[in-house]
């Protein structure tokens, strides 16, 4: 255990180190800051700055997680010639990358709405899932660059990746439905937004931003599932999953790997 | 002879006047007489008053709970109450009150329990085939329908309050419901808990004005086959639709508040069937489609604040020549929908807050045109699920791409000056 706090330690500082995750709290401070200014009530600050959260932290993540871990190849290779836990090393690492991003997101987006005393559970939700977003992405990222030993292929994978979950994904969703507008659609959508960490996250916040009276029938049953307590617990256990499996993945990738 | 011919005159144009005085000064007082009626009077009830009562009179109603029910008022009186009294229905079946004679007027009475039933049209204030009725500052609580008004002209309906038991749809009435009718007008009443708020069907050259609308199941405001009506300065907030205008000409809509009708198949102002009317100067705020319309003609909307609404406009294939024109539309989710691919109204100088075009010559409008119709309220309508992609990137960059080389959206919709700055 002390082992491990002494590497999440150093992993930390390196991480610190880096001069743009400054730039990264910056630019989520000044969006938010021109919204919390200028937009009226915080229903709509909130859907503002959604875009924004769903575009940005997720690909910071994963570009930011797979670029930090090909330039510390050599580091890693120093310490795994310690007799230290393979297991420790990676843990360490995954907790610094994701709980620094997500401290730069939530102090950046927070701050300007705080000052403003406009903190509301709209905005805090956001946070919330801005922050699974960034486990998640840091997750996935880090099993990208265990997989691939050259780091081209593993930052252009990683960036495919991001690519298929912010745009492919969807227009597979859409397709989807034209393919099948004759079936009823309503649970196996369910399994199509589950599938995808963006859309997940998207639609329960849009859920939650009453958003879904647009949407007829269906809308209304997905609101009844996202309102309620089980629905949220649910969302956010799959979120969870999303973490949780590419971490568990990239860990036994990593044990077994030959360096 | 000269002179005395023109004092006869004089004497006669005197004696005119004086006839005239007198006949103003006598016939009147002679004719009004008052009945007092309270619990300890000699007049115990508003029944025994009216057995007395004649034509022309005036019956005062003290503080007091009356039972009445079934009370048909054939002469033309004034029932007045004075401190409120309660007329308590019981739920007989029954009406409460019937007038069937011109020049009758019921005010200050606080009316319960009228019946309910699922066979007849029971009513607190029943009015039929009559003119001239006066109907103001009640109070009127639980009834089926609280005041029904059926083949009469001329009647004004001012400041009452109607408070309905919110049933269920299919079990509750309207709270003033005219059924053919002229000449109405229906002023500062609040309505609530009923099925609709005002219900006009066959009435024509009416008014509707001032009234507050709110959370009535079904409309705030219906029209069925009523024409050249108006109503202006109305607010309708949370009801299952705002207003339903249907099969109706000629109706003008001013300056009214339609908001927070919030739901799947929740509409602002639904219009059906409707041909030259005008709306004008209204807000329409939060609701989930702001204006439908549907097989109406020839209408204009002009100078209407659309604001964040689900829908702004959902205007069908089949309405032809609307004008719509300075209208601002101000952050609406979708800005319009349509199910047909081609358009035969027009759109010129709307305020559009999501457009993007610029101004070069400065002139205040937009130089390139916008097209309102976005390709993700097209999928929306083609696809119900496609909400699931609502705010996600492909829906973005696809709207983007439709907006430079429209193929799916109608080809000729499309507002040619757009306004730069909201009107």
């Amino acid at each position: 255990m002390k082992q491990f706090l002494t590497l999440l330690k150093y992993e930390l500082l390196n991480v610190l180190r880096g001069r743009w995750l400054f730039f990264y709290t910056l630019l989520f401070s000044g969006v938010s800051y021109a919204i919390a200014k200028l937009g009226g009530d915080s229903m709509k600050a909130a859907l503002s700055l959604l875009n924004m959260v769903l575009l940005v932290t997720p690909i910071v993540s994963i570009l930011y997680s797979a670029i930090y871990w090909y330039n510390s190849d050599g580091f890693t290779t120093l310490l795994l010639t310690q007799p230290l836990r393979r297991w420790g090393i990676f843990a360490s690492r995954w907790i610094a990358i994701s709980l620094t991003l997500s401290l730069c997101f939530v102090v950046g987006t927070a701050l300007p709405f705080v000052i403003d005393k406009t903190l509301t559970g709209a905005i805090i939700n956001l946070l919330l899932m801005g922050t699974g977003l960034t486990f998640a992405f840091t997750s996935i990222g880090l099993l990208v660059s265990v997989i691939f030993n050259d780091r081209m292929k593993g930052i252009g994978a990683a960036f495919l990746l991001w690519f298929y979950f912010s745009i492919v994904h969807d227009g597979l969703v859409f397709l989807t439905m034209v393919i099948f507008r004759e079936y009823p659609l309503e649970k196996p959508s369910m399994a199509l937004v589950a599938s995808n960490p963006i859309d997940l996250t998207r639609i329960m916040l849009l859920m939650k931003f009453d958003v879904a009276a647009l949407m007829g029938y269906t809308g209304r049953v997905l609101q009844r599932f996202f309102s309620n307590n089980w629905g949220y617990w649910a969302t956010l256990l799959v979120l969870l999953l999303w973490i949780i499996i590419p971490l568990a993945a990239s860990i036994r990738r990593f044990n077994k790997k030959d360096f | 002879m000269g002179r005395s011919s023109e004092n006869s005159q004089r004497q006669l144009i005197f004696k005119f006047l004086l006839f005239i005085f007198f006949l103003a000064h006598i016939s009147i007082p002679a004719a009004a007489k008052e009945l007092t009626v309270c619990p300890t009077c000699d007049l115990k009830t508003p029944q025994e008053a009216y057995a007395k009562a004649q034509d022309g009179d005036r019956i005062l109603i003290k503080p007091g709970t009356y039972i009445v029910h079934g009370f048909n008022i054939e002469k033309s009186i004034d029932l007045i109450g004075e401190g409120e009294p309660t007329f308590d229905g019981q739920t007989p079946p029954g009406h409460m009150i019937q007038i069937s004679k011109p020049n009758v007027k019921i005010q200050g009475i606080h009316f319960t329990n009228a019946g309910n039933s699922t066979v007849n049209d029971l009513a607190a204030i029943y009015v039929n085939e009559t003119e001239k009725c006066f109907i103001a500052d009640n109070f009127i609580e639980n009834s089926f329908f609280g005041i029904y008004i059926a083949g009469s002209k001329s009647c004004t309906i001012l400041n009452n309050k109607i408070l309905g038991p919110n049933r269920i749809e299919s079990e509750s009435g309207n709270a003033i419901h005219i059924w053919k009718g002229e000449d109405m007008s229906i002023v500062n009443n609040i309505t609530t808990g009923h099925r609709d708020g005002i219900y006009f069907e066959f009435v024509s050259n009416s008014r509707i004005g001032g009234n507050y609308s709110h959370h009535n199941q079904r409309y705030g405001l219906h029209f069925m086959f009523s024409n050249n009506n108006e109503y202006r300065k109305n607010r309708f907030t949370h009801n299952g639709a705002g207003v339903a205008v249907m099969y109706s000409k000629k109706i003008m809509m001013q300056e009214n508040e339609f908001s927070d009708s919030w739901g799947p198949s929740a509409f602002g102002l639904l219009l059906k069937d409707i041909y030259d009317s005008k709306i004008e100067k209204n807000y329409f705020t939060k609701n989930t489609i702001a204006v439908y319309m549907e097989g109406s003609n020839r209408s204009i909307l002009s100078e209407n604040n659309l604001t964040d609404n689900g829908w702004a406009l959902r205007v069908m294939g089949n309405c032809e020549d609307n004008h719509f024109t300075l209208n601002n539309f101000v952050n609406n989710t979708f800005e319009m929908s349509t199910n047909s691919s081609s358009n035969y109204n027009t759109f010129h100088r709307n305020y559009w807050s999501s457009y993007e075009g610029y101004d070069l010559n400065r002139d205040g409008l937009g130089d390139i045109p916008y097209r309102p119709v976005k390709l993700s309220a097209v999928m929306m309508e083609k696809f119900g699920l496609s909400f699931l992609l609502i705010k996600s990137l492909f829906l973005t960059i696809a709207d983007k791409a439709e907006s430079l080389f429209p193929s799916l959206t109608p080809e000729n919709l499309y507002d040619d000056e757009p306004l730069m700055k909201e009107f």
